[in-house]
């Protein structure tokens, strides 16, 4: 038996995992959670001009799914979702976020959205608990909600025993637990993940993955930019793969797999840079 | 209309993660309460020990000339600080002329003074040689000078005696001079010299490191995007690190207020003054002053942080500031320079000259009002250009490594 087959088995037999556990009595909204339209995006550099980091981007993604953004370095991911999370404005195009639209709607769009990327920091002088009810109270949580909510993730992480220590004081794994706990307290319906496992131990980025597959089946829409490749293929219902700041491939992992003739997620995203390069040099 | 609510989220944070660092309670606690003062005190406690030191000094003063100067050469030796000498002679001085040998003398420390002296006639010509350079030798001009002004009253008076009309023809004009200042006003004006200055200093040092850290600062740590991604206005996020910059930088004014005027007090007492005291209205006016100049202040400074890249960067930028901010208050302290309608609109200078008039209990309201106003207009100008700068997505990242370097972007 190759390693390819093993592989494939242990793949096979974590999506029947997921298909087990998904659950029944969870409604899950209708429509679609993310649009992009033809979205495009140009920084104006003083030594390199004008750069087109996103060009004419279209997709879309349903609640209750795991729509997986692949790409190289500088192709474009974090800029298409930091323009997702009203950090940054689009040049052209649009995109819209639970129905609102992110450039004329921006604080509908952060009120509907939990944001996280291996960039984002914490208040190291702040405890788990304050960084908790800081950001409860700035998405609008009433007293009341916030502590039942702060107290529901405290325990939904197994935060309890650090919950008042310091943020400075606490563990990579620790301060992952807390931001992400940050981005979910208030029950946002859209998750923007850039690279959340970045730099950490394979117990916390399991924990991680873990956390979002059950985000997917409480009926979030939740959008990942990984350079995993494991990962994608564990979590992602669909994959979009970008590069040049276009997007050159998107479907379920089977699409992708018919369309490249691949098996593995790796060797279908070095087909699709390797035809993509090969285009642009021709 | 802002949400108080998320404000006061929004402050309240801010200033218990201000609180909690050791730079903030250094430069906002410790420096205003303990380091100024105690500079205070140990410069005051250094000046009277020199002045001390200067008094006992005695100087070592040489009467040369005419054989006539015998009066002179008393009243010297009888001077308090002074000492009548003669240089030692050499051979080879002696081809020399008076100034020089007098000259020689002073350079080579035989003596601190010469006073060369010459009879003709009626009138005696003096010239006194001394050495600015040297501590001895300056103190003793002064006392020569009185010991001049009492040989020509003695030879005036002897001169006089022997007229018909006696030493009566000597008195001209009587002159009693009569200092009406109270020591407590005196006092006051003394505190005008030196309090607003010392305050603008505190302000600015309290307001500094909380500016940086408030906006610079969050954003090298990467804190300030998971703000900027809640559902909360622009001008919220500005105006939450504004209040808590502001607390602190009036903070830092009480604590260096209470600390100096408990300073002041002991310095006051040891002039042997009668105290000083404000009246009612002076306090309103430097409460209220405090308060705008911890506002303005705040605003300025955090303007120019929010256009710096790094905190280092922020730092070298507000060393000019703080240049710009102190150097035109020490001009404008002296007590020629009036507050004029000109100066009421310049900032900070006014809000300072406003302290100095109030400590001495001047108050010219239409100036007060004008000063009010236009602090008012600079910190609102400078908040709007911190929001304009927290807005532009070449903030957000300008500092990133993986980023391409300052970016110009639409706002947000």
């Amino acid at each position: 038996m190759t390693t390819r087959s093993i592989h494939k088995i242990i793949l096979e037999a974590h999506r029947a995992r997921k298909r087990k556990r998904a659950p029944v009595d969870v409604e899950i909204p209708t429509g679609e959670a993310v649009t992009v339209r033809s979205l495009n995006k140009v920084f104006h550099d003083r030594r390199r001009g004008s750069v087109q980091a996103v060009k004419d981007l279209d997709f879309s993604c349903r609640f209750g799914e795991v729509f997986g953004l692949l790409g190289p370095n500088g192709a474009g991911k974090t800029t298409t979702l930091r323009m997702l999370a009203t950090i940054l404005a689009p040049t052209s195009g649009t995109a819209a976020v639970a129905g609102h639209d992110v450039t004329r709607e921006a604080l509908d769009v952060r009120r509907k959205i939990g944001y996280l990327s291996g960039n984002t920091g914490l208040y190291q002088r702040l405890t788990a608990r304050e960084t908790l009810e800081y950001f409860g109270r700035l998405h609008g949580l009433t007293e009341d909600r916030l502590a039942s909510r702060v107290d529901e993730v405290l325990q939904l992480f197994d935060m309890r025993s650090f919950a008042d220590r310091r943020c400075e004081q606490l563990s990579t794994g620790m301060r992952q637990k807390v931001s992400i706990a940050r981005t979910i307290l208030h029950d946002p319906p859209v998750l923007i993940l850039d690279e959340p496992t970045l730099g950490l131990d394979i117990l916390v980025a399991s924990t991680m993955v873990q956390f979002i597959d059950d985000c997917r089946t409480r009926g979030k829409c939740i959008i990942l930019s990984t350079h995993i490749m494991s990962e994608a293929e564990k979590l992602c219902d669909r994959i979009g793969i970008i590069h040049g700041g276009r997007l050159r491939a998107l479907g379920t992992l089977d699409e992708l797999r018919e369309e490249t003739g691949y098996e593995f997620l790796e060797d279908i995203f070095m087909a699709v840079l390797t035809k993509t390069t090969t285009k642009a040099l021709r | 209309m802002p949400d108080w609510r998320i404000l006061k989220t929004l402050y309240t944070r801010e200033l218990v993660h201000l609180l909690r660092d050791r730079h903030t309670l250094i430069y906002s606690i410790a420096i205003p309460v303990f380091l100024y003062p105690t500079l205070l005190l140990l410069v005051l406690q250094s000046l009277t020990v020199v002045r001390g030191w200067k008094e006992r000094q005695v100087a070592r003063v040489h009467v040369a000339g005419s054989p006539a100067d015998a009066l002179l050469r008393r009243l010297v030796d009888q001077a308090e600080g002074l000492e009548l000498v003669d240089p030692p002679r050499d051979g080879a001085s002696d081809g020399r002329s008076a100034r020089e040998r007098a000259r020689r003398a002073i350079q080579e420390d035989h003596v601190d003074a010469v006073l060369l002296v010459e009879n003709r006639g009626d009138l005696v010509e003096a010239t006194l040689l001394y050495s600015s350079v040297r501590d001895a030798s300056a103190v003793s001009l002064e006392r020569i000078e009185g010991v001049v002004r009492e040989y020509r009253d003695h030879v005036l008076r002897s001169r006089a005696r022997r007229t018909p009309a006696g030493e009566s023809i000597l008195g001209v004009l009587e002159v009693e001079i009569v200092d009406i200042a109270s020591g407590q006003r005196k006092a006051n004006y003394l505190l005008s010299l030196t309090m607003p200055l010392l305050m603008v200093i505190v302000v600015l040092m309290g307001a500094f490191y909380p500016a940086l850290d408030t906006t610079v600062g969050e954003r090298e740590r990467n804190t300030l995007e998971t703000t900027l991604v809640t559902a909360v206005p622009r001008l919220a996020i500005v105006l939450g690190k504004y209040l808590a910059v502001v607390t602190l930088a009036l903070m830092a004014f009480a604590l260096n207020l209470a600390s100096m005027t408990f300073s002041f007090k002991h310095i006051i007492s040891q002039m042997e003054f009668s105290g000083f005291s404000l009246s009612p209205v002076s306090l309103l006016v430097i409460i209220g002053g405090a308060v705008l100049l911890s506002t303005l202040v705040a605003a300025l400074m955090m303007a120019i942080a929010f256009m710096a890249r790094s905190f280092k960067e922020g730092q070298s930028y507000m060393a000019p500031v703080y240049l710009l901010g102190v150097a035109p208050v020490a001009v404008t302290m002296s007590p020629d320079v009036p507050l004029t309608p000109f100066l009421s609109m310049v900032p900070v200078v006014n809000i300072s000259m406003t302290f100095r008039e109030a400590l001495q209990g001047r108050f010219d309201w239409p100036l007060i009002l004008s000063t009010l106003v236009f602090s008012a207009f600079w910190s609102a100008a400078a908040i709007a250009v911190a929001v304009a700068s927290i807005s532009r997505e070449g903030f957000l990242l300008a500092d990133r490594s993986n980023g391409p370097g300052r970016r110009k972007g639409s706002r947000r």
